[in-house]
């Protein structure tokens, strides 16, 4: 009898705890996105490669999230599935509330447009354009006129540090600039989300750490989500929560700093 | 994205590579010039036979003859048709719908005469208000009136047609006067006192041989001269009304001369009158001419009039039947010059595929930020389009530089028609033109533009 008073004011005490944590949380932490039972088999011939197994997980708006992993663990394949750039094997993947994966091409274009920043390893800057032209990309997709895109550009740019380099082509700059200048393409729309796979990986040590102050920079200002892949554990450090993945699937999450406050 | 800013990567792309694009260009240039100046020699000898045509006579004039068709063995004759081509049939003409006007004619063959000139002439007696339906346009003076008697309407040429018969007798040789007379007619037929007579052998030394008879002549004004006119240029016009007349009381004299002189030949007037003849009973013209409001329409009229049962024939005829030949020549040309620009088609199909193979990469970050497939599209079809467009342009430059100097050369081998272009490259054929190697661009840039848009971004943005 004792025993089972005991037994239910415990639980009471921990459903009371768990309400006001849920509050608590909910108050500080909005998620932005929600993944659910996320799985990705690629089929090569016969065999099957699964490349995410079973992902569930929250990441909240403002949060700086790092997927930190060995190679061929899955991270990337992760990133583009969340920007939807593949579709998912299973599952589903909610951001701000919209389900990427059931969205066709034309809308998942103009969700891109919208509320996704992209940063590559490789940079991946249009060669024959320069850094104005090139960072003013996502505004012309989005068919903002040449004069405000312009402007909007050159801001970004003296953002990032190139307010010399508007006119120079890819090849007329070094990896860390090319860098900054992919840095203010993905910023330049002002998205809700940036994904950045690996945005160090070709930059030594020192760029890396000047790129990364950059990016964290930029997306607390505008209270952005961030979400960058690495292999690099001291550049994960810098994330407010390292996901290690492991063959697919999450082996743990690590909260670096309260987010909450 | 804007059209704008589409069009605007397109042409950076173009103006990127200049030399591949200049080499694309090139094919569609060569490809579009072929076309244009292949049809321009169909239109143009198309348009230089309808001018030489539109000189004898009208395209919308039809001319109705009182004979009938058939056909046996395949073979198509005539013969005099049952209905008489009479006033009632001239207004039953005039009833059809599309006709103008409907007008029946006399001919005469006579001679006229003013002091020691004399000169054949075809006479024909007109209806004088129908006139002006039928391109008759004076250059000096007046067309005939409803009341006119005596009045004559010369032909342009028909002043030179008088000669004195006195000085034959001198050199041997008649000297008429031709188009580009540049002496003053012998006669002046506007001023000059004239007279018509039946006789032709009036004037003549052989009509002064003993025995022939003087026969009547009668007074007549000449009020108008005629401008150039291919079928008008040689004859002269009365009103109709009076000529019948003169043509009775000089059947009457020929009678009067036939009753009291046995043997007699020479120097009768020929004149196509059925009615008036002897020989027929019925009054039928020995021709009406129809005019048609609508060149297009001229045809329908023609079957209606066959199908009240007689034979007619218009320029359009032969204009249609040339047109079917020119239309055949036209295609084939046509057809050479296709081929050049369905290589050239290949050329831009090939230099696409070349583009967006080195654009892989570019087109898989596009995607990634968000462009729509559409415009990814747009871009290679613009792209394509515009090689179109500016080899289509060029080419058609060029093709008006063709087309005058074959011109050029030509008009030395034809020296008869004054400014022949057996080649022209009118509005349509110039838009034409464009239009179609923009097309070809168009084509040829579609399926390699759709390439471009089901790339895989991943896939491009993958392989470093
Ligand atoms: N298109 C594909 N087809 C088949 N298998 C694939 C494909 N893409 C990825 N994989 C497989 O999925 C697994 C995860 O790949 P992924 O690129 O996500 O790894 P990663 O963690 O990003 O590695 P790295 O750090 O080297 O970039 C790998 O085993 C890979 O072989
Ligand atoms: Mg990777």
């Amino acid at each position: 009898m004792i025993n089972i008073c005991l037994e239910s004011k415990k639980r009471a005490n921990f459903i009371l705890k768990g309400v006001c944590n849920i509050l608590n949380v909910a108050d500080k932490r909005e998620p932005i996105i929600t993944i659910s039972n996320l799985s990705k088999i690629y089929r090569v011939g016969e065999e099957k490669v699964i490349a995410l197994e079973n992902i569930n997980l929250v990441i909240n708006k403002g949060e700086f999230c790092c997927f930190l992993g060995t190679s061929g663990s899955g991270k990337s394949t992760l990133l583009n599935v969340l920007a939807g750039l593949e579709k998912p094997t299973r599952g589903n993947i909610r951001i701000k509330n919209v389900n990427i994966e059931k969205l066709n091409e034309k809308k998942l274009a103009a969700f891109r447009q919208d509320n996704i920043g992209f940063i590559f390893q490789a940079y991946n800057l249009v060669n024959y354009l320069n850094a104005v032209e090139n960072v003013s990309l996502p505004l012309m997709f989005k068919g903002v006129s040449k004069k405000e895109r312009t402007k909007k550009a050159v801001e970004l740019l003296k953002a990032v540090g190139l307010p010399k380099h508007l006119r120079h082509k890819p090849t007329q700059m070094s990896g860390g600039q090319q860098q900054r200048v992919g840095i203010a393409r993905a910023f330049v729309t002002n998205p809700d989300i940036v994904f950045a796979d690996e945005p160090t990986g070709n930059l030594d040590s020192k760029t890396s750490m000047e790129v990364l102050d950059l990016m964290t920079g930029l997306a607390k200002t505008n209270n952005q989500t961030l979400i960058m892949v690495t292999h690099d554990v001291n550049i994960a450090k810098r994330a407010d929560r390292i996901i290690y993945i492991l063959d697919g699937r999450i082996e743990k999450i690590e909260e670096r700093q309260s987010v909450g406050g | 994205m804007k059209i704008t800013d589409i069009l605007g990567m397109a042409l950076k792309n173009l103006f990127r590579r200049k030399m591949r694009t200049f080499l694309t260009l090139l094919g569609v240039l060569i490809g579009t010039t072929s076309i244009a100046v292949m049809m321009s020699i169909g239109v143009g000898l198309d348009k230089t036979m309808e001018e030489q045509m539109q000189r004898y006579g009208s395209l919308n004039t039809i001319t109705v003859n009182p004979y009938t068709y058939f056909e046996s063995d395949g073979m198509a004759y005539t013969q005099p048709s049952v209905k008489t081509l009479d006033d009632k049939a001239v207004q039953e003409f005039e009833q059809i719908d599309g006709v103008v006007a409907a007008m029946s004619e006399i001919r005469a063959m006579l001679k006229f005469a003013s002091g020691r000139y004399i000169a054949y002439v075809d006479l024909v007696g007109v209806e004088p208000a129908k006139m002006q339906y039928f391109d008759f346009e004076v250059s000096e003076g007046r067309l005939l009136n409803e009341d006119d008697k005596g009045a004559i309407v010369f032909g342009k040429d028909m002043s030179y047609q008088f000669y004195n018969p006195r000085s034959i007798g001198r050199n041997g040789v008649i000297m008429f006067g031709g188009d580009n007379n540049e002496e003053p007619p012998p006669v002046n037929v506007l001023e000059d006192k004239l007279i018509m007579t039946f006789d032709l052998s009036y004037g003549e030394s052989y009509g002064n041989q003993p025995g022939s008879v003087r026969r009547k002549t009668y007074k007549i004004q000449g009020v108008g001269i005629l401008k150039d006119s291919g079928e008008h240029n040689y004859s002269a016009f009365m009103n109709m009304n009076y000529l019948k007349k003169l043509i009775k009381d000089n059947e009457r004299e020929e009678r009067r001369i036939a009753g009291s002189q046995s043997s007699e030949f020479g120097g009768y007037a020929f004149y196509s009158v059925g009615g008036m003849g002897r020989s027929s009973t019925k009054e039928s013209y020995e021709r009406v001419l129809v005019r048609v409001k609508d060149v297009n329409r001229v045809e329908e009229v023609q079957k209606k009039i066959q199908d009240m049962g007689f034979a007619c024939y218009s320029l359009a005829d032969a204009r249609n039947e040339a047109k079917k030949q020119f239309a055949i020549i036209q295609a084939v040309l046509g057809a050479i010059g296709a081929i050049s620009l369905f290589v050239a088609s290949l050329g831009i199909t090939n230099t696409m595929y070349m583009s967006i193979y080195e654009r892989t990469r570019e087109i898989g970050i596009i995607k990634v930020l968000g462009c729509y497939l559409r415009d990814i599209r747009g871009m290679f079809l613009f792209e394509a389009g515009m090689i179109g467009f500016f080899g289509g342009t060029i080419g058609i430059g060029v093709s008006y530089g063709i087309s005058a100097v074959i011109n050029t050369i030509a008009r030395g081998f034809i020296p008869d028609v004054p400014n022949a272009a057996i080649s022209r490259i009118p509005l349509w054929l110039a838009l034409a033109s464009v239009s179609i190697a923009v097309l070809v661009g168009l084509i040829a840039g579609y399926f390699p533009s759709r390439r471009a848009m089901k790339l895989s971004a991943l896939d491009a943005i993958k392989n470093e």
